[in-house]
């Protein structure tokens, strides 16, 4: 459901921290906060839930949050829940069906004056859609005059064939699986340098268009859609999910919460967990497991399960399920993670028949793996969040534990 | 198929030189590699074996395409590694529409996708300026061909 919203919380709630929220040195302040403090006045924190999702989705381990957006600068707003929570893709996409007419966000455009559309790759398909300016809002946060794109809304502009090529069109509330999605990965900006070269802009990201024509155009990277995490002005180099522990067999939803902010505050020290440096473009680091070295590595909230290469384990025979793992009694595993920074972490995990789980029709799973159909790769998505937490640490941001990127856990 | 090309006068000339269509890579033969690359852009590079080629594209963008192709018959099987995912259609040809057509298999995110069959399979995967993934037709593989070798990263 998407509902109206107003400013008043958000005001509120920075009136109520103001005076934490604007440090400059925000690592510095709120050591000595304590838990009905942070309980009262914390603003870097958004709830997030693993459910079904919107109305006919049928979600199984999507992690969504609600965003509020405003027409830069005014009260005007609307609060969108359902907005998918990617660590593993960078900016805010709105699918263009849920907004209401009344907010009107101003266009980006190109260089050449006219409009700026996106195109948006996924592994599984891309978003095609108008580049626009919101001043973004999450749990107590607020990012202003956000580059984010509306999937979808440039429906008199087909996308260009180098666009459409990557998959399928993932504008709607059903194919993309929410209302929205936000991606926080490792990256400020969410293509850089390839897509601000002026010379020969990369094409299949960022198109100047007019009427249904469209060439590729340059995009400064601060003008690039942006992981808006970054543009907060405090809380700002990286973000931690945190959910709670479930039992084998899934749970109906699960609730937890998006911390922003890597030792910025009381809530999101870096505490035990070990940091694994990743690779500045790709975020790869290596997995070695079952005697293989998976060096396209990578942890990812959106992806639904873990998904790695292993012949030995029985896949299921559900046409549905197809590359899914169904063993006949669950499996506890071990994999080491390494960073570029070759620190290791010894990371055990749980894999269970897929088939039983989802016969549960619970929305949040933690032993669900997939085959990793490519070799060469680990994916550590959402079945590995629960019960830690995960910190992902932006490029080029110091924190506490160096500069990132990096993983955490 | 090569009506869908961009350029149908460049389709009349491959036509031209392989009478059997030169469609997209996968499926077909070395002359639609070259075609490939050409729209593409960027550089190729082949390297052989008794049996077959492996023709290495590496794309403006970063992505890095490789092709393998019987030694006078059909491309077999295509990876891709990069930033960017390639021109799929263009790649894939035929196989396409219905990859890009079939059912997700249950909630397998923004961050894999997969689609097989008997005749042919696709899977993609990866994430931001990290994608991955490869093709291939299971009846067409030479002798001998190891899978695990299709990949481009």
């Amino acid at each position: 459901m998407v509902t109206r919203g107003t400013l008043v919380a958000y005001a509120f709630a920075l009136i109520a921290c103001g005076s934490s929220s604007t440090q400059t040195d925000a690592g510095a302040d709120a050591a000595n906060t304590n838990d009905a403090d942070v309980d009262a006045g914390v603003i870097n924190v958004a709830p997030v839930i693993v459910d079904q999702g919107p109305a006919g989705v049928g979600a199984v381990n999507v992690l969504y949050t609600t965003i509020t957006l405003c027409i830069p600068g005014t009260t005007t707003c609307q609060t969108i829940d359902h907005v998918e929570v990617d660590t593993g893709s960078v900016g805010l996409r709105i699918v263009s069906s849920v907004l209401d007419a009344f907010l009107i966000l101003p266009a980006a455009t190109a260089g050449s004056g006219n409009p700026l559309i996106e195109c948006y790759q996924y592994a599984d398909g891309y978003n095609w859609g108008p580049v626009v300016t919101a001043d973004v809002h999450i749990g107590g946060e607020t990012a202003a005059s956000v580059p984010i794109q509306i999937a979808g809304g440039a429906a008199s502009t087909p996308a260009p064939s180098a666009c459409s090529s990557a998959g399928s069109e993932e504008d709607t509330v059903p194919t993309l699986g929410g209302n929205g999605l936000v991606g926080i990965g490792f990256q400020a900006a969410d293509c850089g340098n390839a897509c601000a070269n002026t010379t020969t802009p990369r094409t299949g990201s960022y198109y100047s268009c007019t009427g249904t024509t469209c060439t590729p155009a340059a995009v400064p990277i601060a003008s690039q859609v942006q992981n808006p995490v970054s543009l907060f002005p405090s809380d700002n180099n990286g973000v931690a999910v945190e959910l709670p522990a479930i039992d084998p067999g899934g749970a109906a939803t699960v609730t937890g919460s998006l911390i922003f902010g890597i030792g910025t505050a009381s809530n999101n020290a870096l505490g035990a967990a070990q940091i694994i440096t990743i690779d500045a473009t790709t975020g790869y680091f290596t997995t070695v497991f079952a005697d293989q070295t998976l060096a396209a590595s990578f942890i990812d909230s959106g992806s639904v399960s873990y998904a790695f290469p292993d012949t030995a384990i029985p896949q299921c025979t559900t046409g549905s399920l197809t590359g899914f793992f169904c063993p006949p009694t669950s499996l506890s595993l071990m994999a080491t993670n390494t960073g570029q920074n070759h620190v290791s972490i010894a990371t055990p995990f749980n894999v269970a028949d897929a088939n039983g789980l989802y016969g549960n029709g619970d929305a949040a799973l933690n032993d669900l793996a997939i085959t990793a159909f490519t070799p060469g790769y680990f994916d550590w998505g959402l079945s590995f969040f629960y019960g830690r937490t995960v910190f992902t640490a932006i490029s080029g941001a110091m924190t506490p534990g160096g500069a990132g990127p990096y993983f955490a856990y | 198929m090569s009506s869908r090309r961009a350029w149908p006068i460049l389709s009349l000339l491959l036509g031209l030189v392989s009478p059997r269509g030169a469609g997209a890579a996968l499926g077909g033969d070395a002359a639609s590699i070259a075609a490939d690359s050409a729209t593409l852009g960027g550089t190729r590079e082949i390297t052989r074996t008794v049996a077959w080629e492996v023709h290495v594209l590496r794309l403006p963008s970063g992505t890095v395409v490789r092709e393998y192709v019987l030694r006078g018959g059909k491309v077999f099987a295509i990876a891709w590694g990069g930033p960017v995912i390639p021109n799929l259609r263009l790649l894939l040809g035929s196989y396409f529409e219905p990859y890009v057509k079939s059912p997700q298999g249950r909630a397998s995110g923004h961050h894999l996708r997969v689609v097989a069959t008997p005749n042919w399979v696709v899977q993609s995967a990866g994430h931001t300026q990290g994608f991955l993934g490869r093709a291939w037709l299971p009846t067409e593989l030479p002798a001998g061909f190891d899978l695990d070798t299709v990949r481009a990263w």
